[in-house]
């Protein structure tokens, strides 16, 4: 069976089941809590209509909330409403010498029949009952006071609902307008209802297009003030939304119900998703766990781990997959090990280029100096004076005797010959910076065509000698580090390497050994180079007086990427490392702390190859 | 031109490159006064060189040697005008990052990076942001001529006050 089948089978559909049930149990607690009289209010809180009612401003009211809302601020009341998709608007009115409330008046007219609303005015433990209504496109608004109270209502043009809370009584008022009769009726004669009714006002009635509502009541213990309660209107149909409240006080009961009944069904649901989930981890973590062993030994670095292809199609395939995968990693560290190698020629590259351009730096500079002071010698000056004396060749006695020019002549000749030397002698001096500066790039060139020969893998070295090629190549980068370098050579006859290889590592460790001293005093920068042979076999040792290596950061000497220089790149000795492994050699690394100097050891293979290439041409 | 010397700071790893700029900014002798009278005399015409630009030199062989070299002359109210910043020099940071260090403390200076390959590419250059009229490039081998030539378009650039955003 396929796997995705299964987590169907026993994941997907026990969860899709238990949305089901938990959504049909969730409405059913609702309507039941509806069913027990707990009533919902669209308004808005007062405490954000309060702080802006002076201004009553049309603006700025939610629209998303179709409401009322109205309060009485001093000797104005006002309300306010919205509906989705509809203008914002406000009305209000005046409140007369004696308290009670002037009619107020539309402020914008509607223009489409609307359903009749209803506000409250919370002013003092009184309230005040504003509603309207929509005749003809034109809109009637009423205010009145009632008593004590709260007042809410929604209604539609032939129904109004204005509830008020007093105590525990509900007062229900009527405003019902079926043929014409007034329609506000007056709150004092509304019929006094227990806060539970038969059959109260229908739920579906109190609409909000909003997810989220707030409403409050009026009660004895919030000291008749209103008090808050928030909740969300849930989506029942097109066209029937359930509010579900989690209030304070009288509606408490209903919101009991519903988190009593839900956390059950919740409860019954997530155990049995969890069951068919254990289900599926039975049947199919098993084999997954092994894979996930084998896994984790790649990631340890073992290439050799593999998984048997048992069980399902699906798995087989996962297993098949995962071989390949291995395979395929396998040959890629081959490829990175051998790529790492190119980068590391690729630097060697760079900086022979860079210490060629050095040296042609000052042979460029040189040359231009020769070239300057030879132009600048005047030997057409001498040339010029000959001619002088020519012209003047029948006279001369008197001409240099008499003629000013003449007599200045001879001194002129001599110190221009003075003068000449000199030049000559700066033109000697810069010739010697240009011959010492074609020497170095020649030591750089030879010592790269040395390394050039990469096609002879394996040639017949001689350690010594190619130690010492690499400590001239170093030191021709590094004229100026002021180290001592050391070296003795007490190893066997020539051996079968990869000279070109070893070459590279036993540079990269004497790079590393100058930067590693650059920043010892003046005179305490030392490195010994040293090549011998023990029970293991050939080995060269490379050790420095310089920083050395912390302890904690030995482990991490090898590893790709890591440097200790501000601007290192971390695969020298990483790429000197896989070289020697490559080889069938080892680099080593020890050192006795921070500022204690290091070694670095490499270990040649121990036996040659049997088959030993020949050697390539120089 | 400004009457005194400008003021140049090297910064290279190499002290053979130190005197390439020594010897690339102190020009030919100028023939001795008394020669260039006799000169004058004999030939009705003196050998001398035309007049160069006053230079004078100061030298780091690290990055941060520079840059602190460059903060002490600044707060000295005698900055360095123009800075040539090698681009490779360990142990370090790289001559990219002391120009970075040199533009932001100074926004007057010029800097020309030295580089002896291609290791700097036009996103580099692009990286220097609005600073970036503010610097100039040199590759290694360079000669006298080109030394001078760029020197003289980064000293005249600040005089002007072009190429960067410096106070003006």
């Amino acid at each position: 069976m396929k796997l995705n089948r299964r987590l169907l089978l026993y994941v997907w559909v026990p969860l899709a089941v238990a949305l089901v049930v938990l959504a049909a149990l969730t409405r059913a607690v609702l309507l039941h809590s509806a069913a027990v009289g707990t009533r919902f209010w669209l308004t808005g809180a007062a405490e954000r209509v309060l702080p802006r009612l002076n201004a009553l401003e049309s603006s700025g009211f939610p629209a998303e909330l179709a409401s009322v809302e109205a309060t009485v601020a001093g000797p104005t009341w006002g309300a306010e409403r919205s509906w989705p998709d509809g203008p914002r608007e406000a009305v209000w009115g005046v409140r007369g010498a004696d308290g009670s409330l002037v009619a107020g008046w539309d402020c914008v007219p509607s223009g489409k029949l609307l359903a009749g609303e209803a506000g409250y005015a919370d002013c003092g433990g009184r309230a005040a009952l504003v509603s309207e209504r929509s005749v003809d496109g034109a809109t009637l608004t009423v205010g009145r006071w009632i008593d004590q109270g709260y007042v809410d209502a929604v209604a539609d043009v032939v129904q109004a609902e204005a509830m008020v809370l007093d105590g525990e009584r509900v007062i229900l008022s009527s405003m019902e307008d079926a043929d014409g009769s007034p329609y506000l009726p007056d709150l004092a004669a509304g019929a006094e209802m227990p806060f539970r009714p038969e059959g109260g006002p229908a739920f579906g009635k109190f609409v909000a297009s909003g997810a989220a509502y707030r409403g409050y009541y009026n009660g004895e213990e919030a000291g008749n003030r209103a008090l808050a309660c928030y909740g969300l209107s849930l989506p029942l149909g097109p066209d029937s939304w359930m509010l579900i409240a989690v209030p304070e006080s009288i509606l408490q009961l209903g919101a009991i119900y519903s988190t009593r009944a839900v956390t059950a069904a919740m409860g019954v649901t997530l155990a049995g998703v969890a069951l068919s989930a254990w289900f599926f981890a039975r049947r199919v973590s098993g084999p997954l766990g092994r894979l996930a062993d084998q896994a984790r030994k790649v990631g340890g670095g073992d290439l050799n781990a593999r998984i048997e292809a048992a069980g399902d199609a699906e798995l087989s395939e996962l297993a098949r997959a995962f071989n390949a995968m291995v395979d395929a990693l396998k040959q890629g560290r081959s490829d990175l090990a051998e790529a790492s190698r190119m980068a590391g020629r690729a630097e060697v590259a760079t900086g022979v280029l860079h210490n060629v351009g050095n040296v042609l730096n000052s042979v460029n500079v040189a040359a231009d100096m020769v070239r300057t002071a030879i132009t600048a010698m005047g030997t057409d000056r001498l040339v010029q004076a000959a001619n002088l004396l020519a012209e003047h060749v029948d006279d001369l006695p008197r001409f240099v005797a008499e003629d000013p020019r003449g007599r200045a002549i001879p001194t002129y000749l001599v110190q221009a010959s003075m003068r000449l030397a000199t030049d000559r002698d700066r033109v000697l001096g810069e010739v010697a910076v240009l011959k010492l500066g074609v020497e170095r790039i020649k030591a750089i060139v030879a010592t790269q065509q040395s390394q050039a020969r990469r096609l002879a893998h394996r040639e017949a070295a001689d350690l010594s000698r190619l130690v010492d090629e690499a400590l001239r190549t170093v030191a021709a980068e590094r004229v100026d580090a002021g180290v001592a370098i050391r070296a003795e050579h007490a190893a066997g006859p020539a051996i079968t390497v990869d000279a070109s290889l070893v070459a590279d590592i036993v540079l990269n460790l004497v790079r590393n050994a100058y930067d590693a001293v650059a920043d010892q005093p003046a005179g305490t920068r030392e490195i010994w180079v040293r090549t011998f042979e023990d029970a293991e076999g050939s080995k060269i040792e490379v050790v420095d007086s310089g920083v050395g290596i912390a302890s904690e950061k030995m482990s991490r000497m090898f590893q790709f990427g890591h440097t200790t220089k501000a601007d290192g790149h971390g695969f020298g000795l990483h790429m000197s490392a896989l070289a020697a492994q490559g080889m069938g050699g080892a680099l080593a690394c020890h050192s006795d702390g921070a500022g204690k100097g290091a070694r670095f050891t490499l270990q040649l293979p121990a036996s040659p190859p049997t088959n030993p290439l020949p050697r390539g041409e120089p | 031109m400004s009457s005194e010397a400008s003021r140049v700071l090297v910064i290279d790893d190499n002290v053979a490159i130190h005197g390439d700029f020594q010897k690339i900014f102190a020009g030919p002798p100028g023939p001795e006064p008394w020669l260039a009278d006799a000169e004058e005399l004999l030939f009705g015409c003196s050998g001398s060189e035309p007049p160069r630009r006053a230079i004078s030199l100061a030298f780091a062989a690290q990055g941060s040697a520079g840059v602190d070299l460059a903060a002490a002359a600044l707060a000295g109210g005698a900055p360095y005008a123009l800075a040539f910043v090698d681009m490779r020099m360990p142990p370090g940071f790289d001559g990219l990052e002391a120009t970075r260090r040199l533009l932001r403390q100074d926004p007057d200076i010029r800097v020309v990076i030295c580089t002896a390959h291609a290791e700097l590419g036009t996103s580099d250059f692009a990286a220097l942001g609005r600073d970036r009229g503010r610097v100039g490039f040199l590759r290694k081998p360079f000669d006298a001529l080109e030394v001078e030539q760029i020197a003289e378009v980064m000293l005249s650039s600040r005089e002007l006050g072009t190429g960067g955003h410096q106070r003006g």
